[in-house]
């Protein structure tokens, strides 16, 4: 699997090993620094957007794509004129037809490590040795129209993360109901041994959500006298002594707070005692030092080592899947971020998406890749469900249908009304004017019809015509594409005008007009009119007749890494 | 293992030791009623008995019964399931498909015409099969007449058809506090033809809507801003039901007259005072006493099964979500409003209850879900089902309040030996009706109970208790009961009765 790698002179000084695919002998099954990551399926980004690693470190990364895309992973040198990297993974859409054969990774000596195209539900490690000189070095994945959300920065600090520590233990308590840091000597442990990778990590409690305590102990080596700041970071509670001496006390009930101090510390070895506590709620621990000579030093695995809270935005995704393979997956919540709160989501075979608003008749949103993580709306409460994919765009933002009286007549965006909200009349009478959505007299949501395939066709009246508005993913030119399809029944009053788009240019070239952000917006069957009317431009179409008005919506551009 | 052994070993040592003697005669809720899980939790390995689909999480919001024999169940994750072989299970193993997916949470199912109408937070829609793949196809709007914003508060319940082919619908506040979406803290009722009326105000955080046996609707409303306690509260139409932040949303209609005079914000009142202050106010008809018989009331149903769910004929089942229960209400009407005690019935469910159905067949099917507010039964999610084994549990039956105290009738015959005074023990509370969050209990007396009169049959008794006080619940402990058949007390001791109106001689 060893794979001819770089030859490049320049590179050649900057490492002292050449990056590789397979384990190199003399590491013999000890890396410095284990590390892994992932893609998150559908949604066009890696798990961690920063990893951490010590300078001239032995680097094993193991890198997993639970995708249905193939992505690739290349860690870059830093560049000030592009610190994230996507400058460099867009000289990748220059590769042309060559782009696949080179795992669209461009020849360059800023590739300073990569992965080759891995593909969907594969996995594959890389090997490399860490950059000498700190700094954050982005890696991107350089597949076409990736690296836009799919990128990290390699952060490079000054001490190796382990070697200044040693012989970490950990001992893990169970407490009832702790408001402070108990006196530990007298409690029994329920686990105990070696902290992996000398890390101080909270792991060892995965079993528990709340109500325990860690001590961890070890030697800390300084390799030459100096001041020693060091940051101790916790929720709960937690205190750091070091050589028997409490240095710093963060202890009680509390959410993550970081408290400092400087120590000087004398050449030589040191021995660190540090304890927590975890009540209920979240959890989160952090320690790490700086200090002249050696930059920082990290004794937890990375900035902090944390568990999620349940209820909080932090929980790993849940994502929706079809019932079956190639069907449309209907799904009724809120979807936050502007939508409103009757938001239909749609998530398509082919990883195209929408969100149609039962409270304007109209389409909301649009976005591809992943549908819809449900996380936030089947845990806790319920918060609403977030959109799970990428280049999302709010496409049209507004009632469906309106009659126009004049061209600059202003669309009605959403049907509020105004009420006094009137309470503590007798006392301090809080009289305030709240705005709330109020059904349109002109229309009726009547629902919507599945097909075989899970479809919706989304029916409802306005005025006197009743109207279907369906959706079929598609593909233009290659690129993921949406067609509307609106066909009315009943004769359509003098006026009326269905809103395509709102937000947009509507520049158009080839009869595509530019619909914002990454969308472009195609009508057949009916004129499109542009026109701006309360500070935005619209894309409108005139209904003058029942024939179906036949509306494409699709991307600016094309996404790699497709396997079909 | 070892360890698991020699644990149950101590249980049973102690058991054997203490209460050997008396568990021999005192009988348990088991003796009477079984309940069934239709599936376990995988809890990670997937257990034995486990017969919803792998990764599924049956939050039952929703409960009903099909006309070809299949129970379907509704979720707040927005499924509806079918349960096939509901009844048998698990003889013949329960069955789950999904019918519909993803609604926005569920929390009320009825059936009509050939369709299932599912009510979910922003609207009642109702579902049909047209291609006969057993999935719905057809989804449609009958209602959203009604708004909602992005608040996680704003539950939609909603009960069966009443006989004019109403749902009545009652919807959550927009928080503990307000009222920011039309028509929250009021009762509508959906009609199949798509009409929307509508009918009372005053809700605050209900917990389920259903029937008593007469038909009257009834809502469950928890503990908080102007609940002192969470109880039952009969919907009467044109009622204000005590909490006003609603009351805004008058400007919208006149399909139930004025808007109520506001109560005072700024007092520490009673529901009895409010009665008189505010012309449409209607009390709880039953107080179901906060932290005493549960925390968190919910589905309501009526026991239609003509006792082949116990002796319980015309009485009303109240789910229970934070204690994993379902209560048992005796109602009844004294000078034109509803009042009546309440029981604890059931325990020992695996989750907290939510959606509830009685069969007229005589079985109980409930589930719910400890998400979000936590539940005895410590599982996240539960469908069981509840099966009366024909043994009759000795249990207070039925509770009148009388000009002087309450007649008490009885399932078996009391012995009349048992029947003294000092069998019972009397307090007496209210709670503060307030904008403040809940109430302790106020205003706090010791009746003395005096045993009147005992039935030659055992089957009934008359109290005296003074003093009887018009608005408060009367809290009963029957320790000291009997019956003859057997020698032992009552399966349940406490008796809640809510006092809105003391009856004449």
């Amino acid at each position: 699997m060893l794979q001819k790698l770089f030859s490049s002179p320049a590179l050649a000084c900057f490492f002292a090993f050449t990056p590789a695919l397979a384990e190199p002998p003399a590491w013999s099954g000890n890396p410095d620094q284990d590390l892994t990551i992932e893609t998150l399926p559908g949604m066009m980004k890696y798990n961690q957007q920063e990893l951490v690693v010590g300078k001239g470190q032995r680097v094993k990364l193991t890198f997993k794509n639970p995708d249905d895309l193939a992505h690739n992973l290349v860690l870059l040198d830093v560049d000030t004129a592009d610190k994230t990297g996507v400058k460099f993974a867009e000289t990748a859409f220059g590769l042309g037809e060559k782009g696949l054969a080179m795992s669209w990774t461009p020849d360059s000596p800023r590739v300073l490590a990569k992965s080759g195209m891995l593909n969907p539900k594969a996995e594959t490690q890389i090997y490399f040795v860490s950059p000498k000189k700190l700094g954050s070095y982005p890696f991107v994945c350089t597949v076409p129209g990736h690296a836009q959300l799919m990128r990290g920065i390699l952060k490079v600090t000054g001490a190796s993360v382990s070697a200044d520590l040693k012989d970490v233990t950990y001992a893990l308590y169970k407490l009832k109901g702790p408001q402070k840091l108990p006196d530990f000597s007298k409690l029994k442990p329920v686990s105990s041994g070696k902290a992996k990778g000398n890390l101080l990590s909270l792991d060892v409690a995965k079993k528990y959500g709340s109500d325990y305590g860690i001590v961890w102990e070890g030697g800390f080596t300084v390799p030459r006298t100096e001041n020693y700041e060091f940051f101790l970071g916790s929720d709960d509670g937690s205190r750091l002594s070091i050589d028997g001496e409490l240095e710093i006390d963060n202890d009680g009930v509390h959410g993550m707070q970081v408290k400092k101090k400087k120590v000087q510390l004398e050449k030589g070895e040191h021995r660190f005692r540090v304890a927590f506590f975890q009540g209920g709620g979240g959890a989160e621990f952090s320690l790490h030092a700086k200090a002249k000579s050696r930059g920082e030093v990290f004794f937890t695995s990375k900035a902090s080592t944390k568990k999620p809270r349940s209820g909080r935005a932090s929980r790993p995704p849940m994502l929706l899947k079809p019932f079956r393979p190639g069907e449309a997956i209907v799904h009724r919540t809120f979807l936050g971020g502007g939508t409103q709160p009757r938001s239909i989501s749609v998530g398509y075979p082919g990883g195209v998406n929408l969100a149609w608003s039962a409270d304007t008749m109209n389409l909301n949103l649009l976005w591809r890749g992943g549908f819809i993580d449900v996380a936030g709306h089947w845990n806790g409460r319920g918060s609403g469900s977030k959109i799970a994919g990428f280049d999302s765009h709010t496409v049209v933002s507004g009632m469906a249908l309106q009659v126009l009286e004049s061209a600059s007549t202003p669309w009605l965006k959403y049907s509020v009304d105004k009420v006094n909200y009137e309470r503590d009349k007798n006392a301090a009478d809080q009289k305030k004017e709240i705005t709330i959505g109020v059904p349109h007299p002109d229309y009726d949501f009547q629902g919507y019809h599945l097909d075989s395939k899970r479809f919706p066709t989304f029916k409802y009246k306005f005025k006197d015509i009743a109207v279907n508005d369906r959706f079929d993913p598609a593909e233009v030119d290659g690129i993921d594409a949406i067609v509307r399809t609106i066909d009315f029944k009943g004769t359509p009053a003098k006026g009326i005008h269905l809103l395509v788009g709102t937000g947009g240019s509507y520049a158009s070239e080839d009869g595509w007009f530019d619909g914002g952000g990454p969308i472009r917006v195609k009508i057949e069957g009916a004129k499109p009119i542009v026109r701006e009317s309360g500070g935005e431009k619209q894309l409108l179409v005139a209904i003058t007749k029942t024939t179906p008005i036949k509306i494409t919506y699709r991307w600016a551009y094309a996404i790699g890494g497709k396997t079909k | 293992m070892k360890s698991f052994f020699k644990r149950s070993l101590t249980t049973l040592v102690l058991a054997g030791s203490t209460f050997g003697q008396l568990s021999a005669q005192e009988p348990k809720q088991e003796d009477y009623y079984t309940i069934t899980p239709l599936f376990l939790q995988g809890d990670g390995e997937k257990p034995e008995g486990y017969f919803a689909p792998d990764g599924a999480s049956i939050e039952a919001g929703g409960v009903a019964l099909m006309p070809d024999g299949r129970v379907a169940v509704a979720t707040r994750r927005g499924q509806i399931w079918m349960v096939e072989n509901a009844f048998d299970h698990p003889k013949k193993p329960a069955k789950w498909t999904v019918y519909a997916e993803y609604l926005h949470e569920i929390l009320g199912l009825a059936v009509a015409d050939g369709w299932l109408y599912a009510v979910q937070r922003p609207e009642v829609t109702r579902l049909k099969d047209v291609d006969g793949d057993g999935r719905a196809d057809i989804f449609e709007t009958v209602s959203d007449d009604w708004g909602i914003n992005q608040n996680y508060h704003e539950y939609t319940f909603g009960s069966r058809f009443d006989k004019d082919g109403n749902i009545w619908c009652t919807l959550c506040l927009t928080g503990s506090f307000t009222a920011n979406s039309l028509y929250r803290g009021w009762v509508l009722r959906v009609n199949k033809d798509g009409t929307m009326l509508p009918t009372a105000c005053g809700v605050r955080s209900p917990g389920g809507i259903g029937f008593n046996a007469e038909g009257d609707v009834f809502y469950t409303d928890n503990q908080g801003a102007w609940n002192g306690s969470s109880s039952l509260k009969w919907v009467k139409p044109g009622s204000f039901l005590g909490n006003p932040n609603g009351n805004i949303f008058f400007k919208y209609t006149n399909a139930i007259g004025p808007r109520p005079k506001d109560p005072d914000y700024t007092k520490d009142s009673r529901a009895e005072v409010a009665r008189k202050e505010i012309a449409t106010y209607v009390p709880p008809a039953v107080v179901l006493p906060h932290g005493k018989i549960g925390q968190s009331p919910t589905g309501i149903e009526p026991d239609l099964s003509k006792g082949k769910f116990g002796p319980f004929a015309g009485q009303t089942f109240v789910g229970e979500q934070t204690y994993s229960k379902v209560q048992r209400v005796f109602l009844e009407k004294v000078n034109g409003i509803y009042q009546g005690a309440a029981f604890d019935f059931l325990e020992g469910f695996q989750s907290g209850n939510i959606g509830l159905l009685l069969t007229k067949d005589g079985v109980m099917f409930t589930g719910g879900s400890n998400r979000g507010w936590g539940a005895r039964g410590g599982k996240t999610n539960n469908f069981e089902r509840v099966t009366w084994n024909g043994k009759v549990p000795f249990e207070i039956h039925e509770m009148r309040a009388n000009s002087d105290g309450f007649e008490l009738t009885f399932t078996k015959p009391v012995d009349p030996k048992s029947a003294v005074d000092t069998a019972f023990k009397c307090s007496s509370f209210t709670y503060r009706y307030q904008k403040g969050y809940g109430s302790p209990e106020v205003d706090k007396l010791d009746p003395k109970v005096t045993v009147t009169s005992v039935a030659p049959d055992g089957k009934s008794l008359r109290i005296k208790v003074e003093p009887l006080t018009k608005g408060h619940v009367h809290e009963f402990s029957c320790d000291g009961l009997k019956t003859t058949e057997g020698g032992h007390g009552l399966l349940h001791k406490k008796a809640y009765y809510t006092l809105n109106e003391i009856p004449a001689k």
